[in-house]
């Protein structure tokens, strides 16, 4: 569980958290849904400890991964290179190492780019390398920056399927913030809105629906949908 | 068809070019019709041909020599550099310690520099001194750039995934900085042999291309200076080819 207890961040002038406080559960897909600026990056930052804001962070996650919005893979190693760069030190056997990196590329469906340098990567697989990474790394807990942010619909779908496959194989407490509702509605155990600025918990919400029927279009789920998006722009 | 075409396309204007250079040196030296003022590029090679199969070898002697203080100035400064720009990016406030000291040292006149060495120090060590110096603050500038450019979440992405930090500086610093320093080397390279030569013109070197070249001139042998400076665009461009080379191998990425 990770618990987030009166944050306070500024920039400057600008109070992007005044007393902020959440919690996230172990084992379960928490979508954080928020605007453009609203803090939903500060926020994952702060999680993990990237920046530093007052007030007090419990966790009792073993590490973080982070599958970030640009993909952050180094151009200069190869798709294996840049699983192996975060791995090495966590697993120092080279042939157990080399057989996560080798079965963690098999779900994402990239094994035959294994040698190939992201520059010669699309936007899509660059993003499920990233991904990879994240489920490769020895952590409880995965945050997203927007992942799938710019991608085609036909490519998010794929996307999200890849997610959801390595989620079920071993449930990690996720994070995931967005600014799409639709992508929060797919994914999320639980859909925290934020509004406001300083950002305020605007909302909160269960699906309580499983993925299956979520896709299939169950009708609590699209009265659910529609309670979000009236509040969320009512609000924002 | 066009893609085909290509390589022969990338080797045509560069032949192109040199042909009407060569074309407008035949051309000019025609018109003056005086050797001693410009020879013909026939008879300039003819003269280099002469130079390079000479018994005594004191072509291949003074071009090593030069070579050898190019390389030698050239890797003081590198190395220096990369030294001191490393400091500047871990430890600002050395980094700005060092700002107006390298601000300093370009803006003072090259000839300056030549002069003052020439005072201090002796003909073969000058020409060294006075390269690195001009080389030196080019290069630093060149790498602080680069370091401050390696993309910051890329360093944010190893520190949460808790890379070791000598990991993190050989496989994202080094990497992310070497294309830069690829292309700072080539051209610094060139201008280093240019300011190699010309401190030797003035510090009277033994065994090195200035000294010849400046006895050319004093005997008015055209065609040798020219024959000479053929020679020390040549030696340019195969150092920067051989840097060239060296990047295709190890910037394999891009």
């Amino acid at each position: 569980m990770i618990e987030l207890k009166e944050i306070s961040k500024r920039y400057g002038d600008t109070v992007v958290f005044d007393r902020f406080s959440m919690t996230v559960e172990s084992g379960k897909i928490l979508a954080v849904v928020g605007n453009s600026g609203s803090g939903k990056t500060t926020l994952l930052n702060i999680l993990c400890g990237l920046i530093e804001a007052d007030g007090k962070v419990f966790s009792d996650e073993t590490g973080f991964s982070y599958i970030f919005q640009n993909t952050t893979l180094v151009p200069s190693l190869t798709v294996k290179g840049n699983l192996d760069l975060v791995l090495k030190h966590k697993i120092p056997d080279r042939v157990t190492r080399e057989k996560l990196i080798g079965e963690m590329l098999q779900s994402v469906e990239l094994e035959a780019l294994a040698d190939r340098y992201p520059l010669t990567l699309s936007g899509g697989q660059a993003q499920r390398v990233s991904m990879a990474r994240a489920f490769a790394y020895p952590a409880s807990a995965i945050l997203m920056d927007e992942p799938f942010k710019g991608l085609d619909l036909r490519l998010k779908a794929k996307l999200i399927a890849s997610f959801h496959a390595l989620w079920e194989k071993e449930r990690r407490t996720v994070v995931f913030v967005t600014h799409e509702i639709e992508e929060a509605l797919l994914l999320a155990d639980r859909i925290v809105v934020l509004g406001g600025a300083p950002a305020r918990i605007i909302g909160d919400f269960e699906p309580g629906v499983d993925r299956a029927s979520r896709i299939a279009g169950d009708p609590r789920f699209s009265q659910l949908r529609a309670e979000i998006y009236d509040r969320f722009y009512r609000e924002n | 068809m066009k893609q085909r075409l290509r390589p022969y396309l990338n080797l045509l204007y560069p032949v192109a070019a040199f042909l009407v250079f060569f074309a407008v040196w035949f051309l000019v030296a025609g018109i003056i019709g005086i050797e001693l003022i410009l020879p013909t590029p026939v008879e300039a090679f003819r003269r280099l041909f002469q130079l390079m199969t000479e018994s005594e070898g004191s072509f291949w002697i003074a071009l090593g020599g030069t070579l050898g203080r190019t390389l030698w100035s050239f890797a003081l400064g590198y190395g220096v550099a990369l030294i001191l720009s490393v400091v500047a990016y871990l430890v600002k406030p050395v980094g700005r310690l060092f700002q107006p000291i390298v601000l300093i040292l370009r803006a003072t006149p090259t000839m300056s520099i030549i002069l003052l060495s020439l005072i201090w120090l002796n003909s073969k060590t000058a020409p060294v001194l006075i390269a690195f110096l001009i080389v030196f603050p080019i290069l630093y500038a060149s790498f602080v750039g680069s370091l401050e450019g390696v993309d910051k979440s890329l360093i944010d992405m190893a520190k949460l995934y808790r890379v070791p930090k000598t990991r993190m500086i050989a496989k994202i610093f080094i990497p992310s900085i070497l294309p830069d320093m690829f292309v700072a080397v080539r051209s610094t390279l060139s201008l280093n042999v240019k300011i190699m030569i010309s401190a030797e013109v003035l510090a009277q070197t033994v065994d090195s291309m200035g000294l010849q070249m400046q006895i050319s001139k004093v005997y008015f042998d055209t065609a040798e200076l020219m024959a000479w400076t053929i020679a020390a665009v040549v030696l340019s461009y195969l150092l920067e080819l051989a840097v060239e080379s060296i990047k295709r191998l190890v910037v394999r990425w891009q």
